[in-house]
């Protein structure tokens, strides 16, 4: 059993998938008793003070220890994780690398770094024997890759900040009897919120006049992507399209409380966070068959894979226009949200986690 | 023209079971036909920016030479002109590098971050023009048919009201 669970992360955020998880294991790992730090090599405003250079891992680690290295895109760590790897064990948490060839069109050098960040992963499998990941989906790339054990594991996830208390302001601003389609998510090419809008078009088109499209997440209209999506919106010109841009969690749980349906036609999702957020607060789920969606999703929401909009935007009706379907759609997605309760996901991704560490050390 | 309809064989849930889901989304009023040709076109209209043709992740064609010349740790190998010093100065030049390549490395390091940084954004800030380019000019090319569809619409009346005239 090791003393001390470390984590590296090439940049630690606050707000995104990768940063919550890594402070609510840091939690678990402290209450199990462990010592546990946080190693990142950058950080944003709100998480400064947060978490330790990773520059300055090897003397922090001491033989018997765990390092857990989340790995999503390109760190440049693999050097420094190598001198780790003579003293402690290091596990890989795979988070999935998005396909550079989704983003090249609006970011050649995020693109590059997605490019070398599967080529890193290939580096670590002989330094980690354990990888840990969310979806059969992803586990596929980490076999390939060569790890010796790759384990899929329960996503690691806070209810508690799914509770949170929607702002007043902006759920009476939406909730006016509207159908709202919601999205949340940053504006990444992989998201397609082009596609998004072209559902949305069409269902307000077709079916609803008295509908509105309600984006969260960070959209930046200087970033190219987000560029493409107003110049899309406008050009399509569906009326109410509410690009919201980065949310509180109080805001995102009014988007939640007022929403009529939560609408992915993401291309590729390693997991998919929002998704279970969207079961567990009682919002129907529609998706494009991408990824590991339909894996997280599991029978509950209805995932497609036609690439039709109309076809979409059909679905979407049906859900308004049928309360029985609704109820019954409703009621399996909160049934499938259990599944990711931490008090039935803790001990397995514990289990998981050092039944592997233990037989990776020997 | 080809109605949309919704296949089970494309759904993937279990409440409702996918054919029953297909069967009540294609019970749902079909909109008119000209109505749905008509949005069909505009959402065809929507087209995402293309790839440079030399594949993705590559960079742009106009920052390769600034991209090769962004880590200014390494020179060019020594050479000289001079027919008898010449290789006594390569020589030197060498032995200067080999003995203080670590030291200029670290002095340089924060400038090698600096140029990467400025290249990607430099980067960025070149795929921003061109997609508000092909943006512009997809909306310039929708506002033109939307005006095209305004003046065949008004073309019946205004000849009706010069009739009247």
């Amino acid at each position: 059993m090791p003393s001390a669970i470390h984590q590296v992360t090439p940049t630690l955020s606050w707000g995104d998938a990768v940063g919550n998880q890594v402070r609510l294991l840091r939690r678990w790992f402290r209450e199990a008793g462990h010592e546990s730090e946080v190693f990142s090599g950058r950080t944003d405003e709100r998480s400064r003070g947060e978490s330790i250079s990773v520059d300055e891992l090897p003397d922090h680690v001491a033989r018997g220890d765990l390092v857990l290295v989340h790995h999503s895109i390109q760190s440049r760590l693999v050097p420094l994780l190598r001198r780790v790897a003579r003293k402690a064990s290091v596990a890989v948490i795979f988070h999935n690398v998005t396909p550079p060839a989704l983003i090249a069109p609006y970011d050649p050098p995020l693109a590059a770094a997605c490019a070398a960040g599967l080529e890193e992963l290939r580096e670590l499998a002989p330094i980690a024997p354990l990888a840990l990941t969310f979806s059969r989906f992803s586990a596929k790339d980490l076999d390939a890759a060569g790890f010796a054990e790759v384990k899929v594991v329960p996503f690691p996830l806070e209810f508690a900040a799914l509770d949170t208390r929607p702002d007043e302001a902006l759920r009476s601003e939406l909730d006016d009897g509207m159908t709202n389609v919601l999205f949340v998510g940053r504006g990444a090419p992989n998201k397609r919120i082009e596609e998004v809008l072209r559902v949305f078009t069409a269902y307000q088109r077709l079916f609803d006049p008295k509908s509105r499209l309600v984006l969260a997440g960070e959209l930046n209209r200087e970033h190219p992507y987000g560029a493409f999506i107003w110049g899309v919106r406008d050009a399509l010109g569906p009326e109410r399209v509410h690009i919201l841009g980065r949310v509180s969690d109080a805001q995102l749980a009014a988007c939640f409380a007022t929403a009529s349906v939560y609408l992915s036609m993401s291309a590729h999702e390693g997991f998919g966070v929002p998704l279970i957020e969207a079961l567990y607060r009682g919002v129907p789920v529609i998706a494009y068959d991408a990824g590991a969606v339909a894996e997280t999703l599991g029978g509950a929401g209805w995932v497609c894979r036609s690439a039709d909009p109309i076809v979409y935007a059909r679905l979407i009706a049906v859900l308004q226009r049928r309360p029985e379907v609704r109820r019954a759609v409703i009621e399996r997605s909160r049934l499938r949200a259990r599944a990711f309760d931490p008090a039935n996901t803790r001990d397995a991704f514990f289990d998981a986690l050092m039944s592997g560490a233990m037989r990776s050390t020997g | 023209m080809k109605r949309s309809v919704v296949n089970a064989s494309e759904l993937a849930t279990d409440t409702p079971p996918p054919e029953d889901l297909a069967k009540l989304a294609n019970e749902i009023p079909d909109p008119t036909e000209i109505v749905e040709r008509e949005l069909r076109e505009r959402l065809d209209r929507i087209a995402p920016p293309s790839a440079h043709d030399d594949g993705p992740g590559r960079w742009p064609p106009i920052l390769e030479e600034p991209r090769l010349r962004a880590d200014s740790r390494y020179a060019d190998p020594a050479t000289s002109h001079r027919p008898l010093i010449g290789p006594v100065l390569v020589a030197a030049k060498r032995s200067f590098r080999f003995l203080f390549q670590p030291f200029i490395n670290e002095v340089l390091r924060r400038q090698v971050e600096f140029n990467q940084s400025i290249l990607s954004s430099l980067a960025l800030m070149y795929e921003q023009v061109k997609v508000n380019a092909q943006t512009q000019a997809m909306w310039r090319k929708e506002v033109e048919r939307r005006l095209e569809a305004l003046e065949a619409a008004a073309d019946p009346a205004q000849r009706q009201t010069r009739r009247l005239e």
